[in-house]
């Protein structure tokens, strides 16, 4: 199990429904670029009925790098076309599991 | 007045081909057989529909659930990014259920506990996932401006997360560490349904269920005051073990500097 100080992985959480992968990255690598090894995206929707917001996964190489991350990026607030505001929310993934970078090809 | 005739879904001949392995094939006997399938499937196609119906554990059966969490501890072995993805979702679901509280969620939120738990029995979550999710069922909003929103004073579902996540894995937590971080949540669990006031009596079935079976010989406080004094003691208790812990490397620290200076 890991320890509160060497945890690395982070869930932004509350990000703009539409908000699409590329410029999410953009953002980040505005800062943070080269000081992390995965990401993992997740779309939100939005129509009529619900709204869900986006979010993202990422690990980063150092655990001191987290918590620079969350100083910059939590509560940072994304603005939409629309003028919508969305404060975005930092922090730990409950689950601090990465994947393994060699998944092995199935043979199937 | 004219009504446009309503469209049924049509979905893509893949996306009912996984629906119909999961949701209507999917039992006991072909489980392997399922998984199989799943391996072929082509994944950087359908990795997020399938992703999508993971999540649909509330729509099968209830005794089924441990069935999706075998497939994903299965799936780990060659699709690591998926078996970690669906775990990050399962979270997610919960922690998203506690911040809307909506009552027509309540049989979804229900069985994502389970599955959390049946991901757990598949040795695929640690223990302290399991544990930090107990704590924030217990937490969550309080102290903050929303807190009788989020969990009102008459509310009993969180209780009935806790019940149903610890009858799902809480037997696994019975010796070392575990045992250890399951008797000390049990205490504040005590504290938060006490602070709960009278209980519907089904719930508290539950719970007496629940201690009969996972620790048949802990004390059921009955007042505020007496399990506050047991977190206290108990709080007492993790101080001093703490204490000696840094005293004892204090001590093989300053010996160590005993021995350099002779």
């Amino acid at each position: 199990m890991k320890g509160r100080l060497d945890r690395t992985k982070v869930v932004l959480r509350h990000l703009p429904p539409l908000i699409t992968r590329g410029a999410l990255i953009d953002q980040i690598d505005a800062g943070f670029a080269g000081r992390y090894d995965w990401v993992a995206f997740r779309p939100g929707k939005s129509s009529q009925k619900q709204q869900i917001y986006s979010r993202a996964y990422i690990n980063f190489k150092r655990p001191e790098d987290v918590i620079e991350f969350a100083e910059f990026f939590d509560g940072h607030v994304f603005v939409n076309e629309k003028g919508t505001q969305f404060k975005t929310i930092v922090e730990y993934a409950p689950s601090q599991r990465v994947p393994k970078l060699t998944s092995k090809r199935d043979g199937r | 007045p004219e009504r446009s005739v309503r469209v049924s879904k049509v979905r893509p001949p893949l996306h009912q081909y996984i629906r119909k392995l999961l949701f209507s094939d999917l039992d006991k006997s072909s489980a392997e057989h399922v998984l199989r399938q799943l391996r072929k499937l082509p994944w950087s196609e359908c990795e997020a529909y399938l992703l999508k119906c993971f999540m649909k554990v509330h729509k099968g059966k209830y005794s089924q659930i441990h069935l999706i969490a075998l497939l994903t501890a299965g799936l780990s072995r060659y699709h690591d990014e998926f078996a970690v993805a669906v775990v990050d979702e399962v979270l997610e679901e919960i922690r998203l259920g506690l911040e809307l509280n909506e009552y027509g969620m309540q049989q979804r939120r229900v069985a994502h506990m389970r599955f959390l738990g049946e991901l757990y029995n598949y040795e695929h979550v640690e223990s302290s996932v399991i544990f930090e999710t107990l704590y924030l069922l217990l937490v969550f909003g309080y102290g903050t401006a929303e807190q009788d929103v989020l969990d009102p004073p008459e509310d009993c579902f969180r209780i009935r997360l806790v019940i149903t996540l610890l009858q799902t894995c809480g037997h696994y937590f019975d010796r070392g560490s575990s045992k250890r971080k399951l008797d000390r949540f049990l205490i504040h669990f005590q504290r938060y349904v006490l602070g709960k006031g009278s209980l519907p009596l089904d719930i508290e079935f539950d719970l007496q269920d629940l201690f009969a079976v996972l620790r048949p010989s802990m004390t059921r406080y009955s007042l505020i005051e007496e399990v506050n004094a047991a977190l206290a003691e108990l709080e007492e208790h993790e101080h001093t073990i703490s204490n000696e812990r840094s005293n004892n490397e204090k001590h093989v620290d300053s010996d160590k500097t005993h021995s350099r200076l002779s």
